[in-house]
């Protein structure tokens, strides 16, 4: 029998924990993976206004992982919605979009747009950018503004509000909880970890931005920390990402505390691999007599160890 | 744009760091078109992790297969030098857009720098087929990095290796062979791979003598297909991507400095 992998974030009832992370995932790929298989869907994170992104380069490779500072280029959210969206709301799987913003006012605007749309099952909300109006310091990086970031776009809608938080914080856990305050009915980390590479010939930065996020399987265990943590701080779901390549990553991911996952730069080199997740996580259940995805999160098994330094 | 699996017929060094990889794939052999490019995935674990963007070299529908040449750069294309006959490697592909010529073209001329040269040879090989007068300027810093001289030799192209070893690959030089051809009529497109430098001639030439001229960009990639938005060149609107734009763009609307 087909073990029951659903799982359920606020109203969003996905068939699997797998869904794409923001940025990686696009309308181009219809051809190369069935979106009607996935948990969700997640197209790229969309700003206010369009933006022309940053200066090449973009993207490098580092071992196990990628450098990458696109600066989120996209055409805006009324091109999105005007031109984008339908194509994405063809499909059966729930689609959440993920949105950035640079003021308070830009992500309440967004929302109010979003919330309109019957196609539009739930929002994350890309919190690494940085908040213009306080100095440039990201929304996501301090308790206070992220608490309230949530709770001034949680008044404008009941689609689930996922935050993706960042790990460039000193403790995640913190930045969690004011989320779950703030009314987000899920936290979705990591997102990439601050990072940059020089050019020993030339001396410059190899990225056009000089600093730009690591992801990729470099950054998994880092990411499975924080959402352990995470997951044994707050109550709502905890979505878990950051460098899941195959099943057994985001098993990995599930156990720590994850009801979901969300999977990235794997979809770069192998575009079809989240249905091989899908039904990776399957066949595990039926190995290891795994009845649910609920009976699965969190079931880490830490014995009596301490946690004190390493 | 399917994910294939490629089965190796034959790995070989041509000369200098340039190496050409054959490999069994019907369904992109008989799909892709010049200047269209695949992602070839180098190993299966983590290290080198995203795949690398090759340009078909030269294809053969009949037989299914494919060739590749590239350049020894790196740990993925030192792990491609020792693929051996039989071994499958996954292949994404094809990718981008392609070369087209014009339908008035009588003749064209095609610049290739280095491994620039394995995104063009193709083009001007098939054009010289198809009865189109068709100059190659196969240029590179020593003789060893000028690949491709003999097919398209044979092929009927105008072949003119040019290298630096020698102190012919000058852009003076180049613009010697191109503008009698240009200004007597032979030729009415330019297309240019491998060196911006070489791309701001033919940019030049083509603006003087109002020629429908190309440049294919050779960019880092990560996924593509479009999505990441890693592999961008400045247009006239604004960034493009190389891998979906492109990679292949109308020489007056990108910005070569």
């Amino acid at each position: 029998m087909k073990p029951n992998t659903q799982v359920k974030i606020r109203n969003i009832i996905m068939k699997n924990p797998v869904m794409p992370a923001s940025g990686t995932f696009g309308i181009e790929m219809k051809d190369l993976v069935d979106f009607n298989k996935l948990g969700a869907m997640l197209p790229k994170s969309i700003t206010y206004k369009a933006k022309d992104g940053n200066p090449p380069k973009r993207v490098i490779e580092t071992p196990s992982g990628m450098l990458n500072a696109v600066g989120i280029q996209n055409k805006g959210i009324h091109h999105f919605i005007e031109h984008e969206i339908g194509e994405f709301e063809k499909f059966s799987s729930p689609l959440i979009i993920s949105i950035s913003g640079y003021s308070t006012e830009e992500f309440i605007e967004m929302v109010k747009l979003l919330h309109e749309r019957k196609g539009v099952a739930g929002i994350e909300l890309n919190i690494s950018c940085p908040n213009l109006a306080v100095g440039g310091e990201s929304f996501g990086m301090d308790p206070v503004a992220t608490y309230d970031i949530v709770r001034a776009v949680r008044r404008h809608t009941d689609k689930a509000i996922i935050a993706k938080l960042t790990p460039n914080v000193g403790d995640v856990t913190l930045i969690a909880k004011a989320a779950e305050e703030g009314g987000a009915d899920s936290v979705s980390l990591i997102n990439t970890v601050t990072a940059m590479a020089i050019d020993i010939k030339t001396r410059k930065p190899i990225l056009g931005n000089i600093t730009g996020g690591l992801s990729g399987p470099a950054i998994k265990p880092l990411a499975v920390r924080m959402v352990w943590e995470v997951a044994n701080t707050v109550t709502i779901p905890v979505i878990g990402v950051g460098g899941i390549m195959n099943a057994s990553d985001a098993i990995e991911f599930i156990i720590a505390g994850a009801t979901a996952i969300q999977v990235g730069t794997a979809n770069f080199v192998n575009p079809s691999i989240m249905e091989d997740i899908i039904l990776g996580i399957e066949k595990y259940m039926v190995d290891y007599k795994v009845n649910s995805i609920e009976e699965l999160c969190k079931s880490i098994i830490t014995g009596n160890s301490t946690n004190t330094c390493n | 744009m399917k994910d294939c699996i490629g089965t190796v017929i034959s790995n070989e060094f041509l000369s200098d760091r340039y190496y050409k990889v054959r490999l069994k794939c019907e369904e992109i052999a008989t799909t892709i078109k010049p200047g269209q490019f695949v992602m070839f995935k180098c190993s299966d674990g983590n290290d080198p992790l995203l795949r690398r963007p090759f340009s078909v070299y030269r294809y053969f529908p009949e037989e299914g297969e494919i060739e590749f040449a590239y350049l020894l750069k790196g740990r993925g294309t030192e792990l491609m030098t020792r693929l051996k006959e039989g071994d499958q490697v996954k292949i994404l592909g094809p990718l981008g857009n392609s070369f087209e010529i014009n339908e008035s073209t009588k003749g064209i001329g095609v610049l290739g720098r280095g491994v620039g040269i394995a995104s063009v040879a193709i083009l001007a090989e098939n054009a010289a087929k198809e009865g189109i007068y068709s100059v190659a300027i196969l240029s590179g810093r020593n003789k060893g990095s000028v690949i491709g001289k003999e097919f398209l030799n044979s092929a009927g192209c105008d072949v003119f290796g040019i290298t630096d070893e020698e102190g012919t690959s000058t852009l003076e030089n180049i613009e010697s062979i191109l503008v009698p051809k240009i200004e007597s009529g032979l030729i009415q497109q330019l297309y240019s791979c491998g060196s911006n430098r070489m791309g701001r001639l033919v940019k030049e030439l083509s603006n003087k003598y109002n020629l429908d001229s190309y440049i294919s960009f050779e960019e880092h990639m990560a996924c593509g297909f479009g999505v990441c938005k890693g592999c961008t060149c400045k247009t006239k609107d604004g960034y493009k991507t190389v891998c979906h734009d492109g990679p292949i763009f109308r020489i007056q609307e990108v910005d070569l400095e």
